[in-house]
């Protein structure tokens, strides 16, 4: 189905005439190289050196991997900002979710309404956004469902963090090689594999609110190739015993303290199993969570306002290379996902209350393939071509009241897309390359949209200058579109797709051997902005409208020294402002610094990682200020003291910062008061 | 003069002669041979210092009242071709050559005068020369990879990342020897250096242990980190090819004692300078192992090595 508004996509007829002169530019940068690319030569021919032989690799220093495992050369050659973060960094700093991963890096913030965690980035991060302009991939997975686009980063995250090898921050748009939801970055989990576990590891851990979690990995690599890999977790949080809400601060509403409704719990399962160029993984996960805000104007002080969130997919994976030209990636994937919301009302007029049970059940279901082709041309060319064909089978939404039973909303549909790009890493010279590339994505619900990406970037002595230029859309998604649901919440079928152009420069400077700076500016427009808003009647309901701009600064020293210390320091200035108010965007903080250390307190064997970060404060809906925060939180870690025994010790808001995040439309509360001091403690040893 | 009979003339003689015999084959007695020997190095390195001790060391030992002249090349390859005729015009015994820089040109230009030479020559150049011997870099694949067994048992594929034009018969050569020893061999070729990363991820699925061969067109300073960080990310083990590579990361590292390499080089010399002819001496490996280790990288992989191996390595990284 077309779209029938003035949708403002990247239509091809606005996107080829830019393609045009982009490969104008790169035909003219190329006239001087094109002559010896058709030579045949090898463009970075191995050296031949007769004067000095292969004894020299005997006495040629080496720089140390324990130094530079962070800058892989993809890094500095990627077109996008990049941060990495390893499974040694989750250990140290002692992170719990990927929402904790998120928030320590330049640019990141998080915003947790007691239900589920949002990120925030480069100034941005709606009220009621379920993280949909985020793509979060694990092991090149799409994570985001069908029905929210949801990407889930806290401990309803799809993915247990000690099951992570890496995780990479990709900043930026990249909806030219991966559509939808790739708007401000991309959230890319490396999950480990059977090598890194050797044997069954088992992992327990205890904190404050009584919260426990444990687990239980087998991972191995067999004689014959056969690496598999098996995991299962399972989390158990009593949450904050007693919440207090000025909001609620009344005798009706038990003088706004909640108490035991802050429950958390999930269990999850990962399997890998690779052979050869074939790789199988899957995972499946459930949560319920409790709700103690009295989100959607439910009861106050209940325990039966909770989430419950259920998802399981499987990816099978083919990797090879055919006769050293053609890299091929081949993939096909089911997913399911499933949430149900249990949201109590008092639907009494008077003071005797009527309780219902209402809830929302979201079942999406699809299944997709994608193939990739990578080969390189006249040396210079390294050129990726790909198509994508997704299948949504079921994007159904319910409403109801349980008992007595009333349907508010029975909304079933299916969908489909697919979509095709190219890319082109050109080496324009041995220190220059251009990295352009155009994806096109057809949704049979609004039509087509095209959208490239050009990045120049240039090697000046180990001093890297990035110039970025970026488009992505995101696609509305079922939920905005279609959900409607009695008195609160109000459908907009006729929803647009909204995109983001993002102009970025950067330069990234080698410090010695072991530090590395960088320090870039963006600005970036989003036209037709998806926001929730409230109506006239007091109903939510999701519309295009707002054009947002935004500039900023970001800053950041990173190392890492063979004697174990390392960290980074962060800072980032941020303006996020909508275009016709002038005014300064809910939950988008001007300022935020970041440092992250982590110092080793005897040899190889005990470290201390200490994280401070700093938000300024932030507008919220009613334009008030949610204040400026300063958390650290600290960690000492051990290993290798005792077999394969790793020992942690965290606590988080070292200090008892009291501070808030900005609450959404589903609030009353305008500021969620968040977490002071907690703790946990987590032990591991591998068999 | 006192006139001296047929008988006694002869007696004489045959004393000599049996002296200067026994001079010969008795080792530490002196057989008086006087020479000018010529040390040419590539370069000024700790390495090489240690060969020259020994070289010397054995060759004062066998009471060779040699006099050694020693030019310092600096990897100039007209600093070499200026030390040869400076040699060639003062008159020399023996050429000893160390490294690239000093063996190739003396190969070139020595003509019969002997070589010995030490890591500059793979044997192949060394039997094609006119009058050349000496001890070659690499260690036989099969030490190699018998040490291999030692350190990592488990490892049966062996990863190898080569150029066919400069190692290509080395790789021959391990398959042959790996399919005696039990191993597979799983080789990927690199032409460019954009190729590196394809060539080890394509490894990835496959090698249990990557094997670094000395080729300095794919092992190079330049390439180390992305070698190295390889071998982290994949816990798979770098057999690298010194103590640097271990000190970096690699799980270890055969090495030379270049100090007995040194004396290896003297006993092909002392024979050379009795008179025996390089096609008679044919190039032989170092004889002597040393290895060191990176526990450090042992851990990271979950490697477990046994304490008589880490007891017996030359230095242990930790």
């Amino acid at each position: 189905m077309k779209p029938n508004g003035p949708v403002r996509l990247q239509p091809l007829q606005r996107v080829v005439p830019r393609c045009v002169g982009v490969f104008l530019i790169v035909v003219l940068l190329s006239v001087p190289t094109i002559t010896s690319a058709q030579s045949d030569l090898p463009s970075e021919p191995m050296i031949e050196d007769s004067s000095t032989g292969e004894e020299m690799l005997l006495f040629q220093e080496i720089p140390s991997v324990f130094g530079a495992s962070k800058y892989e050369q993809k890094v500095t050659e990627a077109p996008s900002v990049v941060t990495i973060i390893t499974a040694d960094e989750i250990k140290k700093y002692g992170y719990r979710t990927l929402a904790d991963i998120l928030q320590s890096v330049n640019g990141f913030y998080v915003t947790y309404d007691r239900n589920y965690s949002y990120i925030g980035v480069r100034g941005f991060n709606r009220p009621g956004d379920y993280n949909t302009r985020l793509l979060l991939l694990v092991d090149g997975h799409r994570m985001n469902d069908n029905v929210f686009d949801q990407a889930a980063p806290g401990t309803e995250g799809r993915i247990d963090v000690d099951l992570i090898d890496r995780v990479e921050i990709i900043r930026g748009p990249s909806s030219s090689l991966y559509g939808a939801n790739a708007f401000f970055g991309i959230i890319n989990v490396m999950t480990k594999r059977g090598r890194d576990v050797q044997g069954i590891e088992l992992s327990t851990a205890g904190g404050s609110f009584e919260s426990y979690k444990t687990r239980m990995t087998y991972g191995n690599r067999f004689a014959n190739g056969l690496e598999v890999l098996f995991s299962g977790s399972f989390y158990d949080s009593a949450g904050q015993k007693r919440l207090f809400y000025r909001e609620f601060d009344d005798s009706a509403t038990n003088n706004g303290v909640v108490r035991r409704a802050d429950g958390d719990q999930y269990y999850s399962l990962f399997t890998k199993t690779a052979f050869r160029d074939f790789t199988l993984f899957g995972g499946y996960l459930v949560r319920e969570k409790g709700i103690p805000t009295a989100a959607f104007q439910t009861v106050f002080n209940t325990t039966r306002s909770l989430s419950v969130d259920e998802q399981g997919y499987v990816d099978l994976t083919y990797q090879h290379e055919f006769g050293n030209q053609w890299q091929l990636l081949a993939r096909a994937y089911y997913d399911r996902y499933y949430y149900r919301g249990d949201y109590l009302f008092d639907y009494s007029e008077t003071d005797e209350p009527f309780l219902v049970l209402n809830q929302d059940a979201t079942i999406g279901e699809w299944w997709g393939t994608e193939l990739k082709l990578t080969r390189r041309f006249w040396q210079k060319h390294r050129i990726t071509f790909g198509g994508e064909y997704r299948d949504n089978l079921r994007q159904d939404q319910r409403n109801y009241d349980a008992v007595p039973f009333t349907n508010y909303l029975n909304d079933r549909r299916s969908s489909r897309l697919w979509a095709v790009y190219v890319q082109d890493e050109f080496t324009i010279r041995d220190n220059l390359i251009l990295n352009a590339g155009v994806r096109y994505d057809y949704y049979d619900s609004f039509g087509g949209t095209a959208n490239p990406r050009l990045a120049l970037i240039y090697d000046w002595h180990q001093t890297i200058f990035k110039l970025l230029y970026g488009e992505a859309f995101r696609a509305p998604n079922v939920y905005e579109q279609f959900y409607g649901s009695a008195d609160t919440f109000l459908a907009n079928p006729n929803l647009k797709p909204e995109t983001i152009t993002t102009y970025e420069f950067v330069v990234e400077q080698p410090l010695g051997q072991y530090l590395r700076a960088s320090v870039g500016g963006y600005y970036y427009t989003i036209d037709n902005l998806i926001s929730q808003v409230t109506l006239e009647d007091e109903r939510l309901s999701f519309q295009n409208g707002e054009t947002i701009e935004a500039k900023g600064l970001e800053f950041q020293v990173e190392g890492r020294l063979e004697s174990g210390w390392e960290g980074r320091l962060s800072y980032a200035l941020q303006e996020t402002q909508n275009q016709e108010t002038g005014q300064t965007l809910t939950n988008s903080p001007h300022h935020m610094a970041k440092l992250n250390l982590i110092v080793p307190l005897w040899r190889d064997t005990a470290f201390v990682g200490l994280e401070t970060r700093y938000v300024s404060a932030r507008r919220t809906l009613t334009r008030k200020r949610a204040e400026s925060f300063l958390v650290t939180n600290l960690t000492v870690f051990a290993h290798h003291f005792f077999r394969s025994l790793e020992v942690s010790g965290s606590i988080y808001n070292l200090f008892a910062e009291e501070y808030g995040d900005p609450g959404s439309g589903d609030h009353r509360q305008d500021i969620i008061p968040q977490d002071g001091r907690t703790f946990l403690v987590k032990l591991t040893y591998t068999f | 003069m006192i006139p001296l009979s047929h008988l006694t003339r002869s007696f004489i003689l045959v004393v000599f002669s049996l002296g200067g015999l026994i001079a010969t084959f008795l080792p530490g007695v002196s057989f008086a041979e006087e020479g000018r020997i010529v040390i040419l190095l590539s370069q000024d390195e700790a390495a090489y210092q240690d060969i020259q001790a020994g070289f010397r060391a054995y060759l004062h030992q066998q009471g060779v009242a040699a006099q050694f002249e020693e030019y310092q090349l600096q990897n100039s390859a007209i600093k070499a071709i200026q030390a040869l005729d400076d040699a060639k015009q003062k008159g020399v015994h023996l050429l000893f050559t160390l490294g690239t820089a000093a063996t190739q040109p003396a190969l070139k230009e020595a003509g019969e005068i002997p070589v010995v030479a030490a890591l500059g020559a793979s044997a192949e150049e060394l039997r094609n020369a006119a009058n050349a011997t000496g001890v070659v870099l690499d260690f036989p694949v099969q030490t190699q990879f018998q040490w291999m067994q030692k350190l990592l048992p488990a490892a049966k594929n062996i990863g190898i990342l080569y150029n066919a034009h400069k190692t290509g018969d080395k790789v021959e050569d391990a398959k042959h020897t790996a399919r005696t020893l039990g191993f597979t061999v799983t080789a990927q070729e690199v032409k460019t250096t954009q190729e590196l990363t394809r060539a080890l991820d394509k490894l990835a699925n496959e090698a249990r242990v990557l094997w670094g061969i000395t080729d300095h067109t794919i092992y190079s300073p330049q390439t180390a980190e992305s070698i190295l960080l390889f071998s982290f990310r994949n816990r798979i083990p770098f057999a690298g090819l010194s103590l640097a590579w271990v000190k970096a990361g690699a799980l270890y590292a055969l090495d030379r004692d270049y100090r007995d390499l040194g004396i290896q080089c003297g006993e092909l010399a002392v024979q050379m300078l009795r008179g025996a002819k390089a096609k008679t001496l044919p190039p032989v490996a170092p004889r002597k192992v040393v290895y060191a280790l990176n526990l450090k990288t042992a851990q990271h992989m979950k490697l477990d090595i046994a304490q008589a191996l880490i007891d017996g390595a030359q230095q242990v990284i930790q």
